[in-house]
């Protein structure tokens, strides 16, 4: 029996889709088998991150409404042997899809994966509903940002008024030479204002842009944000990791004359 | 630049700024409370506590947080940690609690006292409100209720020293006799 895990924010641009991306796929390399679904309808971008937007036929309101097969709106990632997405629809609008449904299709794809990742849309309306109805756990991304902050703090509230099992914090984007200078809040100070369980800290790194670009999530490769990324899939699964050492020093030339990032 | 960065780096806390800005906001956001609400709870455990011990009002921390409540959800907690220099020697419990038991006319006399050191207390802070510092005006009769804030409050003390004493002192023996 699967597991739904629903990956949100409340704030846009924290990284969600970017989460459900790395988070799917480095489970994929783990070998279970995983279906990604984009619920942020009319405004899709699952597909493009994972680098399968030109093979869509079907999507998440077809299987909703009974145009086609959910088999046959699943698109197989080649790359992986056990990864599939269920894009969404980019010409719908939200209420296309209600909760009650979404709940019967998870239930329904339970029995054939072992984690089902659910990409919320932004905000807490109708698509937040949707996404968290048939949700069994939710990992929560959020910057330190004051902005990001307040809004997870929001979504964990709602969260919680959902009876979610279990809710997972991920601290997204932290830049440790920030945090050093004081300038950043950590992801110590994030944790004890939100008071949830940390699953994950993904330093800011540019190879995500890379990999965006590429539509080839980066997870698992030797970048700190593809090693965190990594450890969040294994945490995910039950197994005990610990932390990764985000602030290991620049030498003492580069940063002398190196760039300022 | 960066030559100069590593020798004179600048330790900022924008970090640190950030974190309290958004403890302050998730109070409200927390409880529904609007933060003036919260801003008055927090003055009015002041005034209560002051009457009975010196607390340290620049470090005292006043927030609220989530903590787990019995059934393991986490519901919104008021944590405060309020620093005590003192307990001062003419606690003012047994009129207080004299004059509750009397007459409860007197019972709102003291609710307005304690309105009053709350703004005294303020002041103290160096940020006191116009609305709050409102009512305090009007109550002339508190004047010579000012003991409590004796030893908080030097200028106050020092002022109206004599009078007060005399006054705990009379209290003292109403409730020694009951």
């Amino acid at each position: 029996m699967g597991e739904v895990i629903v990956v949100t924010s409340g704030k846009g641009g924290v990284g969600k889709t970017t989460t459900t991306a790395n988070v799917g796929t480095g489970l994929a390399k783990l070998d279970k088998k995983v279906v990604l679904i984009d619920t942020d309808i009319g405004l899709r971008n699952l597909d493009v991150v994972m680098g399968l937007e030109n093979r869509i036929v079907y999507n998440l309101v077809d299987v909703i409404e009974g145009n086609c097969k959910i088999k046959q709106a699943l698109i197989k990632d080649k790359r992986y042997p056990n990864l599939y997405l269920l894009p969404s629809a980019q010409t719908r609008d939200k209420s296309a899809v209600k909760p009650e449904e979404m709940k019967q299709l998870c239930d329904q794809l339970k029995g054939e994966f072992d984690y089902i990742i659910i990409d919320c849309p932004a905000g807490i309306e109708q698509g937040f509903e949707n996404a968290v109805a048939g949700a069994d756990r939710a990992l929560v991304v959020t910057t330190p940002e004051v902005s990001a902050v307040r809004d997870a703090d929001r979504i964990i509230g709602l969260l919680e008024a959902h009876e979610m099992k279990k809710t997972d914090l991920i601290v997204n984007r932290i830049r440790m030479d920030m945090v050093k200078t004081g300038d950043m809040m950590s992801s110590d100070d994030v944790v004890e204002i939100l008071a949830v369980n940390l699953i994950g800290i993904v330093p800011d790194d540019e190879g995500i842009i890379v990999a965006t670009n590429n539509g080839e999530p980066l997870v698992g490769n030797e970048s700190k944000a593809g090693q965190a990324y990594m450890n969040i899939c294994r945490r995910v699964t039950g197994e005990e990791v610990p932390f990764l050492d985000l602030a290991a020093k620049k030498g003492f030339f580069k940063r002398l004359f190196g760039k300022k990032k | 630049m960066a030559f100069w960065d590593y020798f004179f780096k600048k330790k900022s806390d924008s970090a640190t700024h950030a974190v309290d800005r958004i403890k302050f906001v998730l109070q409200s956001d927390r409880t529904g409370l609007p933060q003036e609400t919260l801003e008055r709870i927090k003055n009015d455990i002041i005034s209560v506590l002051s009457k009975y011990v010196d607390i340290e009002t620049a470090d005292l921390d006043f927030n609220i947080t989530k903590a787990p409540s019995e059934s393991g959800a986490m519901t919104p907690a008021l944590c405060a940690n309020i620093p005590i220099k003192g307990v001062k020697r003419n606690t003012p419990a047994a009129p207080a609690k004299a004059e509750a038991k009397t007459d409860t006319a007197k019972s709102t006399s003291e609710t307005q006292k304690s309105e009053e050191k709350k703004d005294e207390t303020k002041k103290d802070e160096g940020e006191a409100k116009k609305p709050e510092s409102k009512p305090v005006i009007k109550e002339e009769k508190t004047v010579d209720e000012n003991p409590e804030l004796g030893s908080a409050l030097d200028k106050t003390f020092t002022f109206k020293k004599e009078p007060p004493k005399e006054k705990s002192v009379e209290e003292k023996k109403d409730t020694s006799q009951k």
